[in-house]
């Protein structure tokens, strides 16, 4: 298995919590671990029954799936629904879904696990064991984040899915057991255990009291794939008529009684300290002003109305000093990067007899790739709201990490855990700025905290879009130093990459290509931003960096780059037929054609394989990307819709990253404030995309909330080196 | 006082005169799906309708509308009565994380009044708006679909 970021993240979180429940010395502690006891205990004394994990039936028959999946727009709840109406047998029209609570009882251990342990459950005495393990480790993490692809495929594949299995089982069992008939005689269908001989039935509501006091079987017997009504259709989604119709679901619209409003601004310096602001007096006397509230990252206005609020944070004049380190430069930022990596001996991943030090001589090709800090830049612009309410204090905001925030909060409000209540809502963007994995990426949820400390009642803060570019969690600016020998028949026999990396993961920059000798060596280089995910992670980074090298490569040998990419994927026939399908789908008749170039890139990632082909042309010299052909295997799509629109919009983020992006420091400031100077792909730069789903029946499900992003910039960067010269450095234009 | 007409009721504000549309629409009207975006007229996401045409309002002075009839998301369908945008919509399945789509779903009504028969360009030339989920796949089929029905519905 490869090891990720994350799963190094994870794993470091592992050791560390397997080092901590080692010093308490409770081997017990791990083999009490009660996933279903303590979500039980969360719906004590309501009308929930839970006869599984995630799994609650009312005494009316209503099926509700209480599940840890954030709403970010990847239309996983929807998804994990489809599992269950199958898996459990439900009624369509009487289940639901509804976002766990911000609470330990729902960590997302099968994420982790997904990660560490693969698809599939572990069973028996040592795989129960190791997923207990895990499941501690999860919870003592706070680890409850919507990321990586893991919606799906992990928590809506291998936890509700097989709690589903497991529930339906039992149902069938004591509704046999109620109807006076044997197991083997009923089937369960619509919420109903059926006697199919007698056509007496018994409805799931009726038995969830007595099922929810019962342990599960020990393990399941999943339904046979032929007989999904759900799976594999394309469901709508049940969040899209409230998305039409403007309701008020997201943090934005959140309202609270006697709410008032905060927006802040951060110090001129990029990452600066405040230490004062100079006209306190004149903001403070503007219409509506009510408090001022100096913080070490920003400072904030608050205000009867949000307009008010950011337009007196505009107004304050304030002093900071320059950050640890002395003002950013770009220029010096970039230059240390690029020297960082050139020497990078950090983290090492090799294959065969790898390579040691660099490679030189005249059968050596070599490129240096860059790529910039990226913004996320979400949609909505970060908010979040705070008040009080019966001795507890209330959080709401989007988020990917309800546990992570509440944990956070109760830390910045210094409250305890129980004080503090999380309203995760549905967000208008993640793609990583909210993870919760990384302090950074909840500076919004600290910072209102922060605000409500100092004026207390109930009070919004909304950041400007200026505020939320200059202080993300940034997509890591990363170079690759690449070097490949090539042998006499054109193909590399010796492959080194040199990168840079906030975090050190070179495994994951192992191309699925086979190539006899191989070495990744990362810098573990620091960041002068504060650093987070972004959509793809690393794998964009990587991907960008091997799919432009092996494109040189194949040029420099004189082959076509789609033959030169199926030759080095021998073996690998689930690799080859979406490279093969893309170049069906795209009409591939080599790199140029009259006026328009193409190019193709692939990449295995999340679980999924893709393969991509741009069609581009140059417009006053300028790349203009036509169209996008898309081939994408996910084992199983669970709701084919859904996979294509993740993968249309993973190729928008991709086209974007590729043409946009840039964050600039000039005398310590970040130039880019807005979507004016801040550039992101809209229908200017809308190439038609082709998106065809491949199956793999028997394969693991693949994610599909990042997959297509990886190998559109390559592509996009591949199809242009046909036409002119080779861009390296990215984003290509703004 | 600021008079204001939206989705045909009558409101009387006591703001600046230079107080953004958006502002007054989402907090002094309380009308929430009317959404923030970027607050300099480059993201869409406040689009509304003013007698008609499409426009930004997070840069648009309440004074400057006073007498203008104003009609937001709330006023353009209803889930009995969708307008043909957002039963096209509804059939593409277009939101993704939906915060840009009701400024996105305000400027496609206004374009399909001036574009009965887009064609791929009139739509790349003609819809600014930004979604950086990246549903613009289908935001240009529905759009397609939408002109269409209203040919077709004759409205």
């Amino acid at each position: 298995m490869k090891i990720t970021r994350r799963g190094l993240l994870i794993s470091a979180g592992i050791i560390g919590g397997g080092v901590l429940i080692g010093a308490l010395g409770v081997g017990g502690y791990i083999a009490s671990y009660d996933e279903l006891g303590q979500q039980r205990a969360i719906v004590e004394g309501t009308n929930l029954k839970m006869v599984a994990q995630f799994l609650t039936i009312t005494p009316d028959n209503v099926v509700t799936v209480i599940a840890p999946t954030t709403e970010m727009g990847q239309g996983s709840q929807t998804s994990i629904l489809q599992i269950v109406l199958d898996e459990l047998d439900a009624d369509p029209a009487k289940t639901r879904f509804e976002l766990a609570p911000a609470d330990p009882a729902f960590a997302v251990h099968d994420a982790i696990a997904s990660l560490l342990l693969g698809a599939e459950t572990q069973e028996g005495f040592v795989g129960t064991f190791v997923e207990r393990l895990v499941g501690r480790v999860a919870q003592l993490g706070g680890l409850q984040f919507t990321g990586g692809s893991t919606g799906t495929k992990a928590t809506g594949w291998r936890g509700v899915r097989r709690a589903a299995a497991l529930a339906r089982m039992r149902l069938a069992e004591v509704g046999a057991d109620r109807l006076g008939v044997s197991p083997s005689e009923v089937t369960t269908r619509d919420s109903h255990v059926v006697h199919e001989a007698s056509g007496r039935k018994v409805s799931y509501g009726e038995l969830a009291d007595t099922v929810a006091g019962l342990p599960l079987p020990s393990s399941p017997t999943y339904k046979a794939p032929e007989t999904y009504r759900f799976i594999g259709t394309r469901h709508p989604r049940f969040d899209i008529p409230e998305k039409v119709f403007g309701d008020p679901v997201y943090g934005m619209d959140v309202e609270v009684q006697g709410m008032r409003f905060a927006a802040v601004a951060p110090p001129p310096l990029a990452q600066g300290r405040v230490t004062g602001v100079r006209n306190e007096a004149a903001v403070r006397a503007r219409r509506g002003v009510e408090a001022i509230v100096i913080m070490e990252d920003a400072v904030a206005v608050v205000a009867d109305n949000p307009w008010r609020a950011e337009q007196a944070a505009r107004a304050l004049e304030i002093v900071c000093e320059a950050p640890e380190g002395g003002p950013l430069d770009g220029a010096a930022l970039f230059a240390a990067r690029v020297e960082a990596a050139a020497s990078a001996s950090g983290g090492v991943a090799s294959e065969g007899d790898g390579v040691s030090g660099t490679l030189s001589g005249a059968d050596v090709h070599e490129a240096t790739y860059t790529t910039p800090h990226y913004a996320h830049a979400p949609m909505e612009p970060l908010n979040c709201t705070v008040w009080e309410e019966a001795g507890k204090v209330h959080v709401a905001t989007g988020v990917q990490g309800p546990l992570a925030a509440r944990n956070q909060a109760a830390s910045a409000l210094g409250r305890s855990f129980g004080d503090v209540v999380l309203h995760a809502k549905t967000m208008g963007g993640g793609f990583g700025r909210r993870n919760g994995l990384m302090g950074s990426s909840l500076n919004y949820v600290r910072q209102a905290c922060e605000i409500h400390n100092a004026v207390g009642g109930a009070v919004k803060l909304i950041w400007s879009r200026e505020a939320g570019l200059r202080m993300s969690s940034y997509h890591p600016a990363d170079v690759g130093h690449m070097q490949a020998r090539l042998g006499a028949d054109g193909y590399p026999t010796h492959w080194l990459a040199r990168q840079f990396y906030a975090v050190s993961s070179p495994a994951e920059a192992i191309p699925a290509y086979r190539i006899p000798n191989l070495a990744v060596r990362s810098a573990n280089g620091t960041s002068a931003l504060p650093y987070g995910f972004w959509r793809s992670v690393d794998a964009f980074c990587n991907t960008l960096f091997i799919e432009s090298f092996v494109d040189e490569l194949a040029e420099r040998a004189d082959i076509d780059p789609v033959a030169y990419r199926l030759a080095m994927l021998e073996g690998q026939p689930r690799h080859q037929r979406v490279l093969k399908t893309v170049a069906q789908q795209a009409g591939w008749k080599g790199r140029r054609v009259g006026d328009k170039g193409y190019g193709v890139a692939f990449v295995e990632a999340f679980g999924t394989l893709v393969a991509v082909v741009a069609e581009v042309s140059l417009v006053r010299d300028q790349p203009r990307v036509h169209q996008v052909w898309c081939a994408v295997d996910c084992g199983l799509p669970i709701n084919p819709g859904s996979v294509e629109a993740q993968a249309q919009g993973g190729i928008f983020w991709g086209v974007s990253a590729a043409l946009y992006g840039r964050t600039d420091f000039e005398n310590g400031a970040m130039v880019q404030s807005n979507f004016h100077n801040y550039r992101v792909a809209t229908f200017r730069d809308a190439p038609l995309v082709h998106v065809e789903i491949l199956t793999s029946p028997g394969a693991e499900v693949g994610g599909m909330g990042e997959a297509t992003t990886p190998p559109t910039a390559p592509a996009i960067a591949n199809a242009i080196a046909a036409l002119t010269d080779r861009p390296r450095n990215f984003p290509l234009l703004a | 006082m600021i008079r204001l007409n939206v989705n045909g009721a009558e409101h009387t504000l006591d703001v600046e005169p230079e107080m953004p549309l958006l502002w007054a629409i989402r907090e002094e009207i309380g009308l929430r799906g009317t959404k923030f975006g970027c607050g300099l007229a480059q993201c869409g996401a406040c689009t509304v309708h003013i007698d008609g045409r499409a426009v930004r309002s997070c840069v648009t002075p309440v004074s400057a509308v006073q007498g203008s009839a104003i009609t937001t998301i709330e006023g353009l369908g209803t889930r009995d009565e969708p307008h043909p945008v957002q039963q096209a919509w509804l059939d593409h399945q277009v939101p993704q994380c939906g915060f840009c789509q009701c400024g996105m779903q305000m400027a496609a009504a206004a374009f399909i009044e001036n574009h009965p028969n887009p064609t791929d360009a009139d739509i790349h030339r003609g819809i600014t708006n930004v979604c950086r989920c990246g549903c613009y796949e289908r935001i240009r089929s529905a759009i397609k679909d939408a002109a269409a029905a209203k040919r077709g519905g004759g409205q």
